[in-house]
């Protein structure tokens, strides 16, 4: 029964960390909400790429976009947290560290959701956490790029602060607060 | 009889071990069916680890074919020279775009995989632009000599070209002996000589 019981715990907590936030939910009070979203121009060939990936057919994967951050007062390395699909406002979240400053050592994107099919983008800023929201919004980040090397043209991030204020308030009522990250370079 | 069985039992062992020791990728080319120099590129050169341990070749280094009018697909240079950099890639159709996505290096019982990614071509990443040879050039991973920052920092590390030492014509005599009797001989052969002059 015991171990019935430990494994159900196990089990639930596995779903848990790995379940995506892609739909906007109150955090924990020491979590803050990182809003961002990731465009590539023009469209990754999922056609084409299907031919290196495993596909579970219940399953089918999805290119995704993840933040690599740290906080810099911590021992712990870098994490990695999914900010979902493509062209979409994700939700990642961060534990509020006692200084409030977050590093967003650079952005990531698993095509297929494959650990090896994958490009870097890298930023190297930090931002803080403002006292009075949880919710900070980081940019639309939009990449274009050449050729099928994915030689980068351009690298921009976009202010779609509205757009993702109102999908935060539809899901969580027109009282939630949002704030924009203030980027500044960051030397370790 | 138990000790024969044992005695088999120790060589099987002893050479899986050996054998893992100088594995870094296939050797010997099927030359059935192998595509000509009139519509295929093979790329050829050096990618080695150059370290305080010596020299020896890249384990493992994956190939991944990115041009999505090409099938999708990855391959493992030869290595014509055993446990050393020389290596060639299969010859590939003109037009096929191919990047180093891995490879790896084997410490022990410990595995490093060192990740490349998709974006960006190196140089000796082969676009298969024109039919016949394409020389990659020589690489090795090892310490960047140039690296202006902390010494301590890993950036200062990675695939780094070597100085022009000779490496393209050792790898094409290395590559010689596989190719015999195919369409690309007269090819490896000319470039040879050209190189000795």
């Amino acid at each position: 029964m015991n171990k019935r019981k430990l494994a159900t715990v196990l089990i639930a907590f596995l779903a848990v960390s790995v379940w995506a936030q892609t739909k906007p939910a109150q955090p924990k009070r020491s979590e803050a909400v990182l809003i961002a979203k990731v465009r590539i121009q023009p469209a990754i060939d999922e056609g084409f790429f299907i031919g290196y990936v495993k596909v579970d057919k219940r399953k089918p994967p999805m290119t995704k976009a993840y933040l690599e951050l740290f906080s810099p007062g911590s021992i712990m390395g870098s994490r990695h947290e999914e900010i979902g699909p493509l062209n979409a406002f994700g939700y990642p979240r961060f534990a509020i560290p006692k200084d409030r400053i977050i590093v967003l050592r650079s952005i990531r994107v698993n095509i297929l959701d494959s650990g090896s099919l994958f490009f870097r983008l890298p930023f190297n800023v930090s931002f803080s956490v403002p006292e009075d929201s949880p919710f900070v919004y980081l940019g639309t980040f939009v990449l274009r790029y050449a050729d099928e090397y994915f030689t980068p043209v351009s690298f921009e991030r976009i202010d779609e602060f509205d757009e993702a204020l109102a999908e935060l308030r539809a899901a969580l009522g027109p009282q939630v607060k949002l704030n924009r990250a203030v980027f500044t370079e960051y030397q370790p | 009889m138990r000790s024969k069985k044992g005695a088999l039992a120790a060589a099987i062992l002893i050479a899986l071990a050996l054998g893992s020791c100088v594995s870094v990728g296939p050797t010997t080319l099927d030359t059935k069916g192998l595509p000509g120099p009139e519509d295929h590129t093979l790329a050829f050169g050096y990618l080695g680890v150059h370290g305080p341990f010596g020299k020896t070749a890249m384990e493992y280094p994956r190939y991944i074919q990115l041009n999505p009018a090409f099938p999708a697909e990855v391959y493992i240079p030869f290595r014509p020279a055993g446990n050393t950099g020389y290596c060639y890639l299969y010859p590939q159709p003109v037009g096929s775009s191919w990047k180093l996505l891995s490879y790896q290096q084997t410490s022990g019982r410990s595995v490093t995989y060192f990740m490349q990614g998709v974006m960006g071509k190196n140089p000796y990443d082969p676009r298969m632009e024109a039919p016949g040879l394409l020389y990659i050039g020589a690489w090795a991973y090892g310490r960047d000599e140039s690296y202006k920052g902390s010494a301590m920092s890993m950036d200062a590390w990675g695939i780094v070209e070597l100085p022009d030492d000779g490496y393209e014509l050792r790898a094409l005599e290395a590559m010689l002996p596989s190719f015999k009797k195919t369409a690309w001989q007269p090819l490896i052969e000319r470039r040879i000589e050209e190189l000795k002059k």
